[in-house]
């Protein structure tokens, strides 16, 4: 069975708000308070055929685009953030294999996730965390492998029947002292135990365990070669960082939801909540931030095909940025939803203070906040060389991409085309535009600051983690946010021409940046009509409970 | 299309010296061909860094992850002087 077009996905899995079955919010709160992990969800994912979304094309599953990939993720997210992490992790542990695998492993591996079976990624360890160098699980043997050691913190490390393995393969460790082992489990029967389910904070149903090996066998050979683990880990954090921020986005889609839904709804002092000033500000304000961050979150999707090279400066960017503006607009919305954002039931069945709980695990995994902001002040000298044309194809939402060529991934980019040059990217392409008058000063704006924030980011060569001050930490935050404001831009200009609709009418980026910028000083006027047609839009995609996204209008097909 | 001949081992070795003593904040003369980066305490990452300087240092193609497979400067710059350039395929 072909499976569902990811733009059709959304309409596909139906109204979580009003469905009082497996993909409804009602079941996910349930499950989440059960601590119990969401089977019948993910085997309607299976039905739909969302698994062979995980597996290239070019190994029978139907897995094209990045984009598409990322649409399909939100999609689930806005469901239930256990269910997108608990049955999409699979990527965590194949993406290995898919990116630098050998042709036979990659066609075993593809059967599997084909056939609905989870496969982890065993990487991290109680003791060591991100210090992925100081890993003392090892793997002895040349033929087969004998692996030793525990596994801590793995996603489906339980439920998973497969696992790549990150282990010592040299002694002495060092850069290259690391290889990644696709460990099959039915091969290593008695030779591994799982370890008890770890209690969490939020995404309570997801199965967070561990894995323990005592000379567990591994008959293939090291992924991508012996010593080619840490590399090949980076990497995939490349893909994964992406798909994450995509994973934020379905997920304050449905925090904004139902809070609209309750600001029209609620009276108070005989009008309802929506008519109080500040409550229509702080809607409109999430709305117009959750479609920035979709516009980067696609864009950093489509760059893994078109600028594979920068992708990882780029992921970093949007691992920090999506996910803790998603915890912020969440915190602003709770506001306006009052006590009742502290509830486990009533409204939507309480789902909101478990999304508020869940986004949580989305700046931590695959690279935490302090490691993307590192890894960003690492592109400094990278940045300086990135003058020229900014790789705008990544920009153009929907348009067919090239084949990922997984070798043009880079752990540290050459040379990355930066903040400033997506914004002066931007800025060429602005006339005939929508807003083109107030977005101009903006976007101006936004290259002067993005080269203060640079040059001085440059300045600081850390040459470690002890060498990462709260000044940079600082620097490469505020370096994030300007260039994510300015990649939205890019999205703008490219896409609206083609796409229309919401995304060409350009009242959200108009509205994103003035917050970016500090509110104030950008035509308040202009503002205001922005905020009203935007609010207009939400409360129409309320009612006709469709997503709330730049690409709402490009579904049409869907039933 | 012209062939560039790789520069030399020694005037690779020197400019890493000074780069590597810049880059770890030390006193250049404390660093030398048997130097290994990670005992200077620059980590894995920073270590990548060097393969983009000397590349526009010398204007020649540096194997990305070229500071992990020769993990001292002199090894390094024996590596590049015979015009060791690719990686594995895999990565």
């Amino acid at each position: 069975m072909s499976p569902v077009e990811p733009l059709q996905l959304d309409r596909a899995l139906g109204d979580p708000g009003s469905d009082d079955g497996p993909l409804g919010f009602s079941w996910a709160v349930r499950l989440d308070e059960g601590e119990e992990f969401p089977t019948e969800a993910a085997a309607e994912l299976e039905r739909l055929g969302v698994s062979s979304r995980y597996v290239p094309a070019h190994v029978g599953g139907a897995l094209r685009s990045f984009e598409e990939l990322a649409c399909t993720l939100r999609a689930i997210a806005r469901r239930d953030v256990t269910l997108a992490v608990g049955h999409g992790k699979t990527l965590l542990g194949t993406l290995p294999i898919f990116l630098a695998g050998d042709s036979t492993l990659k066609a075993r591996v593809a059967e599997r996730v084909l056939a609905g079976e989870p496969i982890a990624l065993a990487l991290t360890e109680r003791n060591n965390g991100t210090d992925l160098l100081s890993s003392v699980t090892w793997a002895e043997g040349s033929s087969v492998r004998s692996v030793n050691g525990e596994k801590w913190l793995i996603n489906n490390a339980t439920r998973a029947t497969a696992a790549s393995v990150f282990a010592r393969t040299r002694q002495q460790g060092g850069p290259r002292g690391f290889s990644l082992l696709f460990m099959d489990k039915r091969e290593a029967q008695g030779a591994y135990a799982t370890l008890p389910k770890i209690r969490t904070h939020g995404i309570r149903g997801a199965d967070i365990s561990g894995i323990r090996f005592e000379n567990a066998p591994c008959s293939t050979q090291p992924i991508g070669g012996e010593g080619a683990g840490l590399s090949i880990v980076l990497k995939t954090f490349t893909v994964t960082r992406t798909l994450i921020a995509n994973v934020a986005v379905g997920a304050i889609d449905s925090a904004l939801r139902i809070v609209v839904a309750f600001a029209r709804a609620r009276s108070l002092y005989g009008g309802t909540v929506l008519e109080i000033p500040h409550a229509r500000a702080a809607l409109c304000s999430a709305a117009a931030d959750l479609l920035a961050c979709e516009a980067v979150s696609l864009a950093g999707a489509r760059m893994l095909h078109s600028a594979p090279e920068e992708a990882t400066f780029w992921s970093s960017v949007l691992k920090y940025h999506v996910p803790t503006t998603a915890e912020r607009l969440v915190r602003d919305l709770g506001v306006v939803f009052g006590a009742r954002h502290y509830l486990r039931e009533g409204d939507a069945s309480g789902m909101f203070q478990k999304i508020q709980r869940d986004i949580g695990i989305l700046s931590v995994f695959d690279g935490n906040t302090l490691v993307n902001l590192s890894n960003i002040v690492l592109h400094a000298s990278a940045l300086s060389r990135g003058a020229g044309e900014f790789v705008s194809n990544a920009a153009r939402l929907l348009v067919p991409v090239d084949e990922i060529d997984p070798r043009r991934l880079a752990i540290v980019a050459h040379r990355v085309h930066g903040a400033e040059e997506a914004a002066r990217d931007a800025l060429a392409h602005l006339s005939g535009r929508n807003h083109a008058e107030i977005l101009r000063p903006m976007l101006e704006q936004v290259v002067v600051r993005a080269h203060a924030i640079r040059t001085k980011m440059a300045s600081f060569a850390p040459r470690g983690p002890f060498d990462v001050t709260p000044e940079l930490v600082n620097l490469a935050s505020r370096y994030a946010r300007i260039a994510a404001a300015a990649l939205s831009a890019s999205v703008f200009v490219h896409s609206a021409p083609r796409l229309g609709g919401l995304i060409a009418a350009g009242d959200w980026l108009v509205l994103s940046l003035a917050h970016e910028l500090g509110e104030g000083e950008w035509s308040p006027g202009a503002v205001q009509g922005c905020r009203e047609r935007l609010l207009e839009f939400i409360l129409h995609a309320t009612e006709r409970r469709v997503s709330f996204s730049l690409l709402s209008d490009c579904d049409s097909g869907g039933s | 299309m012209t062939i560039k001949m790789p520069p030399t081992e020694e005037a690779l070795r020197e400019w890493m010296i000074a780069a590597v003593a810049r880059l770890a904040r030390v006193d250049v003369a404390t660093v030398g061909p048997a130097t290994a980066f990670e005992d200077l305490g620059l980590s894995s990452l920073v270590a990548v860094t060097l393969a983009s300087e000397l590349s526009d240092a010398f204007g020649i193609e540096v194997d990305a992850l070229i500071t992990w497979d020769y993990p001292t400067i002199g090894a390094v710059a024996q590596a590049l002087s015979k015009g060791h350039v690719a990686g594995s395929l895999a990565e």
